[in-house]
């Protein structure tokens, strides 16, 4: 919330040097992709708190711009910023899970980590709906919940995907994709077989 | 209309927004955002559906590094560590130890300054209090929990874990507790150890039974609302009861004290604040029992005098000066 906070100050003290337009600029870009940024910061960091407080935080980044100039490219600019942002949260992440794979402690503390995911009902909600999740996957055809496992699960990116179970990478995109469409509309009540005559691979 | 009836409009968006989940989620994102943002542009329906979508990629479980983030080390992990362990242990015929150490080596937990107090979550759930003034360490591996306190005090609430012992090294004791809540405190002439809940076991560290032979220091127990206390001059531990809601009062800000020396006292004090409190040689011994709070010293400065047979000089930025009163005689 810290940057929340900071925002009005910083478009105050921006005001004061540039024209009005740079603050609306900005206003108007959040107003108008937050909710995308959001989104697309979301798919990258898996998480939509963490999401959040990245596209909070690209803001701030963006109003300390001296100059705002043309309107697609400071939008351009607002995701170039957020990406390089979740960068480094994915790196931080890595290196903290390295961390304590090894036996390290990190020290959390606690009045900074009110995440959800550090919530144990949401956590125990997170964990019914993966496992959950995973009961639609083997519903599956097997090449399919292969294709699925490997790339979302593992982590394998699709070209290597493609390249260690011999198909071609459209494949593999419509492996994923048909899984993503499969467990989405199993998980809103769809039945099985409703969703085979529907939804084609 | 039932969820079935979904129409095969609906079904098209949500394999668009899938399709879009994953061209985002490679590592050249970037250049679509554009494609992807005219997309989202041209239906309002089109953003709900990506956002559906986006959920459920989430929702599934992570299991690699990048995605791991709130996780312990899985298990499995753990034990190929052990076993690397037997390995390199066999292997090197003695150097485990040291191998250990590299293995996991001891990481600062949290240190303190002058009136700075401190909450930390340690890796297995355990959690600690950092009194001002204080600095903690710890080396986690799979079969031990080992915290150093290298200075000041802490409050430790230990997470069960009967096959993984959680100890506390100070001057040389070895303080061990399975899911117990305690407070250890390393002062000048004496360590102490007092229990909230639980048992502590108080014993010799290992460098102290193997290097100092002939000052062997017997193990003890002490039960919730127990002391123990290790006087470094005596060589012995001392157990007191002085009930339960003593241990950790300092975490609420007010420093209970029972039956000890003055010099702890004012240590402990001088934790929490500037100037620096100086007790005079022949008050150090002296006992002292009650409630100090670090905002008002000046009020128990002020009782000390009435109660005790001494003086207080302040000296501004050099210290705050309790002396005998006959040894100010005497001087003068």
């Amino acid at each position: 919330m810290a940057d929340a906070d900071r925002r009005p100050a910083q478009l105050c003290e921006d005001m004061a040097v540039l024209p009005e337009a740079t603050a609306t600029a900005v206003s108007q870009l959040f107003r108008e992709h937050n909710r995308l940024l959001v989104g697309y910061l979301a798919v990258r960091l898996r998480s939509e708190q963490e999401a959040k407080e990245v596209a909070q935080e690209a803001y701030v980044r963006l109003l300390q711009l001296k100059e705002p100039g043309d309107p697609v490219l400071l939008r351009a600019y607002l995701f170039k910023i957020a990406t390089h942002l979740a960068i480094d949260r994915l790196r931080h992440r890595t290196v903290r899970h390295r961390a304590e794979e090894q036996g390290m402690l990190l020290p959390v503390e606690v009045d900074t980590s009110n995440r959800e995911s550090d919530d144990p009902a949401r956590q125990l909600l997170a964990r019914e709906q993966a496992s959950q999740l995973l009961g639609y996957l083997q519903e599956l055809p097997v090449k399919c919940q292969r294709v699925f496992s490997l790339h979302r699960l593992d982590g394998v990116p699709q070209r290597e995907v493609a390249r260690r179970l011999r198909c071609s990478e459209r494949m593999v995109r419509r492996y994923v994709t048909y899984a993503m469409l499969y467990c989405s509309l199993r998980s809103e009540g769809v039945a099985a077989d409703q969703v085979r005559r529907k939804v084609s691979l | 209309m039932s969820r079935s009836d979904r129409k095969i409009s609906d079904v098209a968006r949500l394999r668009d927004a899938s399709e879009w989940v994953q061209r985002l989620n490679e590592p050249d994102a970037e250049a679509i955002v554009d494609d992807w943002l005219r997309w989202c542009a041209s239906d309002s329906r089109n953003l709900p559906a990506f956002e559906q979508m986006q959920r459920l990629w989430n929702a599934f479980p992570a299991q690699n590094p990048h995605t791991l983030h709130t996780g312990r080390p899985v298990t499995a992990l753990k034990y190929r560590g052990t076993l690397a362990a037997l390995i390199a242990g066999v292997a090197l015929l003695g150097g485990l130890a040291g191998w250990l150490a590299l293995r996991y080596p001891q990481v600062l937990v949290a240190d303190t300054s002058i009136g700075e107090q401190r909450h930390v979550v340690l890796a297995d759930g355990s959690q600690l209090d950092l009194a001002p003034g204080s600095e903690v360490s710890a080396r986690f591996t799979p079969a031990r929990r080992e915290i150093e306190l290298k200075r000041g005090q802490a409050f430790f609430s230990v997470a069960p874990h009967a096959l993984r012992p959680f100890t506390v090294h100070v001057n040389g004791l070895s303080v061990t507790a399975a899911g117990s809540e305690f407070d250890v405190r390393s002062g000048p002439g004496s360590t102490v150890v007092t229990v909230r809940a639980g048992l502590v076991n108080v014993a010799p560290g290992a460098s102290q039974s193997a290097g100092q032979t002939g000052t062997v220091v017997e193990s003890a127990q002490a039960r919730a609302g127990q002391r123990l206390t290790f006087s470094s001059s005596t060589r012995r531990l001392v157990l007191a009861n002085i009930g339960s809601t003593a241990a950790g009062s300092w975490r609420g800000g007010t420093l209970e004290f029972v039956g000890e020396p003055l010099e702890e006292v004012v240590e402990t004090i001088n934790r929490y604040r500037q100037p620096q409190i100086v007790v005079g040689p022949e008050l150090q011994q002296t006992r002292f029992t009650g409630t100090v709070s670090p905002a008002e010293v000046r009020d128990w400065l002020t009782a000390l005098e009435k109660i005790y047979a001494c003086k207080v000089v302040d000296r501004g930025a050099a210290g705050i000066f309790i002396q005998a009163r006959a040894y100010n005689i005497a001087r003068n």
